[in-house]
Order: structure tokens, then sequence, then C-alpha cells
């Protein structure tokens, strides 16, 4: 499993504004993506540092991603539709500069459409040209000397096309509209963005099984392991985003996500952006979350282990061996908590009685449980 | 604390900062208590203690347009309040030159997942609809919808109008007496901490009702 984090900008505590110098940042917290924002147009300044970032990113194992336009009409009349395209197009040439393994798109309202066939059609058709466009303006053969400088544009596949989840009912975006969408269009991935599900969704992402369903869906619906996903805490009623908020704030929390990640995500590649109000901190917050989620599962695997080889040793089945030292372990919290309330004579008593049933099973020493390893 | 129980705290771009400083001489004279913060040696500057006990932190677009000081510590601020659970409006006005606009409200938008409350100049809105190519009239609801920013709204003077988009929906509302913006600012941020989110009060807020009492 590869796991890539990182926030949705230059960090909020980067002393510079430049893409290069938030990179710098990225790195040193330890994490390991971005997805910059869009501009309207590539200013000459602009161009620089864009490119600088994808020399970075190609030079390491550093994601770069690039958000398109925040406001999109893509089933709005034609006016709307090409205005946003446009600003799509600028988006992708700076997604080219800056080695963008990913452009994320929102699709915007349904505007006179129903939800359903037909505007899923019509945005597949609209993401088919989008595709295709990225295409043209990646790798064109006889720009390769022009080019030399980006040795991506002709070494890397092109950027991919992401299709992010809405978190509004009134937007075009439900998981299944942007499964349906991306398995007719190839070159096009499924964006999903946590706070916008289990908003849309009445508060869907509560358990790691609920996020076990999740990508069970998109996985039979979609297919492949390569995830993209939005994380930040988020504040909605009656199936709406409201606002983003930290995730401490929110009721959608990163700890099932993390202990779902660390229990089943082993056949998946996933990148998660940290687009939280407190971009950084809250990506950070969730590798802490993922570290110990994995420390968890580790902990839980060589208890199993240990468990299996006493019992072998003892001629015992392990379910059995389990089942005794639960019933151990909870008489043991009983009589810690009675003795609490006891005064200080019975402690000793207490020391006796613990002494005498750990000679019972030497592995449930409290000594052992502290140290597992 | 002010005599509404209110703190509003505000990052001048200087010492000579009119802007902030009017929002903040209005908001003390109808009870709140306030704060300023010149980000003249950053290093000097306790967010903590600054920003854990104001409701609002108020903020200028063109802030950043006065030195990197002023661009780090506009950034900073709005880190701080998220973190300390001060509240951050964002006032966006058309700069001296006009040809700042387009890297001002790219710079806002950057920060616009820290943003509470959006407030837009009527002037300012013909040259963001402009640039977004959204239409004016539906500007405020649409900037709301996609951003997820819980108020963005706006104050006409000449027409005693304040416009206000928000999660349950938008409004119009109009003010006993013609208000100078930063005075319906004001106004509007004692009138919300005084009356609550629910739509009335929002519109109590927003018509300057907290002026009258």
């Amino acid at each position: 499993m590869t796991l890539k984090l990182g926030p949705a900008g230059v960090p909020l505590s980067c002393k510079g504004r430049t893409i290069v110098e938030g990179m710098d940042d990225i790195t040193v917290l330890g994490l390991d993506a971005m997805e910059v924002q869009t501009v309207r147009t590539i200013q000459p300044q602009h161009f620089d540092q864009y490119w600088q970032a994808g020399i970075l990113s190609w030079n390491s194992d550093f994601e770069m991603n690039m958000h398109g336009p925040y406001y999109a009409e893509l089933l709005g009349n034609k006016r709307e539709r090409n205005r946003t395209l446009s600003k799509m197009e600028t988006s992708l040439q700076a997604g080219k500069i800056v080695n963008a393994r990913h452009l994320t798109f929102h699709v915007g309202p349904y505007g006179d459409y129903d939800a359903g066939d037909e505007a899923n059609e019509q945005v597949a058709n609209i993401f088919s040209g989008v595709v295709e466009r990225v295409r043209e303006v990646w790798g064109v053969a006889e720009e390769e000397e022009d080019y030399a400088a980006f040795p991506w544009v002709h070494e890397a596949e092109p950027s991919l096309v992401g299709i992010e989840t809405s978190g509004r009912q009134e937007l075009w975006g439900t998981v299944e509209e942007v499964i349906e969408v991306c398995n007719h269009v190839e070159g096009t991935v499924p964006v999903l963005n946590m706070g916008h599900i289990h908003a849309r969704g009445h508060g869907r992402l509560r358990t790691s099984e609920d996020y076990s369903e999740l990508f069970e869906q998109v996985r039979k619906t979609y297919g492949g392991s390569t995830f993209y996903c939005h994380f930040a805490g988020v504040e909605h009623r009656m199936g709406n985003a409201l606002h983003y908020t930290q995730i401490k704030k929110s009721d959608l929390k990163f700890e099932p996500f993390a202990e779902f990640l660390a229990e089943e995500g082993d056949w998946m590649d996933i990148t998660i952006i940290s687009d939280s109000p407190l971009l950084e901190h809250d990506a950070m917050y969730m590798l802490q979350h993922y570290d110990k989620a994995r420390q968890r599962l580790l902990e839980i695997k060589a208890r199993d282990e240990r468990r299996v080889k006493l019992a072998a040793a003892q001629g015992m089945d392990p379910e059995e061996l389990k089942k005794r030292e639960e019933e151990e372990a909870g008489a043991r919290k009983a009589q810690l908590s009675s003795d609490s309330v006891e005064k200080l004579p019975k402690e000793e008593k207490k020391e006796i009685t613990n002494k005498k049933s750990t000679t019972m099973i030497s592995f449930e020493d409290k000594e052992d449980e502290d140290d597992i390893f | 604390m002010g005599e509404n129980g209110l703190k509003i705290i505000g990052l001048m771009a200087n010492s000579e900062d009119k802007r902030i400083r009017n929002i903040l001489n209005y908001s003390n004279k109808i009870g709140a208590e306030i704060d300023e913060i010149i980000p003249n040696d950053l290093g000097e500057i306790d967010w903590r203690e600054k920003l854990y006990s104001s409701n609002w932190l108020v903020n200028h677009s063109s802030t950043i347009l006065f030195g990197e000081n002023a661009k780090l510590a506009w950034s900073n601020s709005m880190t701080f309040a998220e973190l300390e659970g001060c509240k951050s409006v964002m006032i966006v006005e058309v700069p001296d030159n006009p040809d700042d606009l387009e890297g001002v409200w790219g710079a806002v938008i950057e920060k616009i997942r820290q943003i509470n409350i959006l407030f837009l100049d009527p002037e300012v809105i013909d040259k963001i609809s402009k640039l977004e190519g959204i239409p004016r009239d539906s500007l405020l609801n649409k900037i709301r919808m996609m951003s997820l920013i819980p108020i963005v709204c706006s104050y006409d003077t000449e027409l005693r109008s304040a416009k206000v988009s928000h999660s349950g929906g938008n409004f119009e509302v109009s003010t006993n007496n013609k208000l100078q913006n930063y005075r319906w600012i004001s106004a509007f941020l004692c009138g919300l901490s005084n009356s609550g989110n629910e739509d009335s009060g929002l519109v109590d807020a927003a018509s300057g009702k907290f002026l009258r009492i």
C-alpha cells in the first residue's frame, strides 16, 4: 500500500508563499503530496515557479496535483460551460508545467438537467473532451525539443483528470454519478471528497465499516486500486455541506478512515489531500492517526501470533486460550476497580491474589502487556 | 469583553490603516471591546493571547499589498483564529490600484476555507463578477455555494440595502438610515453576536436593528 498525504495549497505555516517553498516545508513535515490551486492566467512569475515545482516533483517522490476552478458550471448553458472550460484550460496548461499527476475538477450545479442518465452523459461527453485536450497538451512529439527542460512532458503519463464528488444536493457529483462517468471516460478518476460524501450522505461516514463499504462500492463499480481523496472536517445539514472546519471540530472523524486504511487498505494506492482550514496541520493529524492505527494493528497481530505459539506449546486451541485470557483480564479489571475503593491494607491482599493468578499463565503478566515486543 | 460581551480584533496593514480602524471604532461605539494587531514585528505578536478571547477577527483584502510582513500576518492571523476558535471576517474592496484586484482576489480565494464572513463592497462585486464570469446578481450566492463560506454579504450605502447569502438561503433587507459600509459591518457583527445565527437573527443583524435598540 502506498499512502501519500499533503495539503491543498502552500502550507499555512510556510514563511514564503511560493509553491517550491511550500513543497520544501511539506517535505520537512514528513508529507509527500500537494494540490495547488489553479490560477486564472499563467503569468511569467507563475510559469517559473511551476516549472521549478515540476522539476522538484520529477526528481523526487513528491506528488504534485492541481485543482481546477473553484467555481464550475459544466451543466450550465453554452456560455457558462465555455467559461468554465476556458478556466479549465488554464488548469491543464499549468498542470503540465507543474507535472501534476491529477487535475481535479468540479462539475457544478445540475442546471436544467435532472439527476440521471442525461446529465451523466453530458458530463461524460465534456470530460472526454477534457481528457483528449490533456493528451494533446502533453507530449506533442514535434515539441520535444522545446520541452527539453520538462522531461515529464514526454516521459511521464499525462495528468489524470479527477472528477470530484460534491457536497450539496443541487450540485452534480454523488459517488454513483462520479463513478458512472469515470467508468465511461478513460483517463478520468473519481476524486472522493470525504467531507462532501459524508455531508451529502447525511453523515454516512462514521465507522471504519462505512469506509470499507464506500471503497468496496468504488472497487466493485469502478475497479482499480488507485484513489485520490480529499479530507476535511465539515459542518452539514439536510444532506448539504455548510462549511469546512478543522477535523477535530467535525463529526467526520479521521480515526475510522485510518483504521480502515491500516486494516483493509493493503490493496490501495491512495493520495489524501487535506483541504481543511488547517491544511498541513490536519494533514499531519491524519498521518499521526494513520501511524497509530498501523501500530495498533501490528500490536494485535504480534499478540495473536504469540498466542498461537503459546497455545501450541501448551497443547491448547488458540481460541480457547484467547477466551481464557479475556476472562482473566476481565477478572483482573474488576478486582482492580474494587481495590481502588478499598483501603491500603487491602492493597497488599490484592497483590497476593494477583500473583496467584499470574503464576497460572505467565504471559498475562502486567509487564508483558506493556511490552508486547 | 465589551458591554455586549463581544470582542473584535482587527489586523491593520500598518498603524495608519483607517479601514480596519474605522470598523473597530464603530464597533467600540456600539459596545464591543476592540483590539488591534499591527504587523511591524511578526515575532512580537502573541497570536494566541490576542485571538483566544476574541469573537471576530477582521481582515481587509488589501492588507496583503502592504509588504511581506503584512501579507504574512494576514495569512497567519486567519490560521491562528481558526485554531483559537475566533471567526474570521474578510472585507474585500477594490484596491487603490484596481489592477491589483486579480492578485488580491486570488489571495482571498486561497484562504477561503478560513473565512467565516466575506463582505464584498458593491463596487468590487462588479469587478469580481467580470473576473469570474458570474452574473452580478448571483455572485454572492454562487461564491458561498461553491466555497462553503458560512456568510457572504454586501451593503449598498446609497440604496440602504444589505444582501446576505448564508446556508439557510439568501435575503435582502433595508436599513433605516444610510450607513457607511464599515458602520454596517460593525453593526452586523455586533448584531450577529446578539441575535445568533438563526435566519431571523441574521435578518435583524443585517437590518441594523441592533443600532436602534
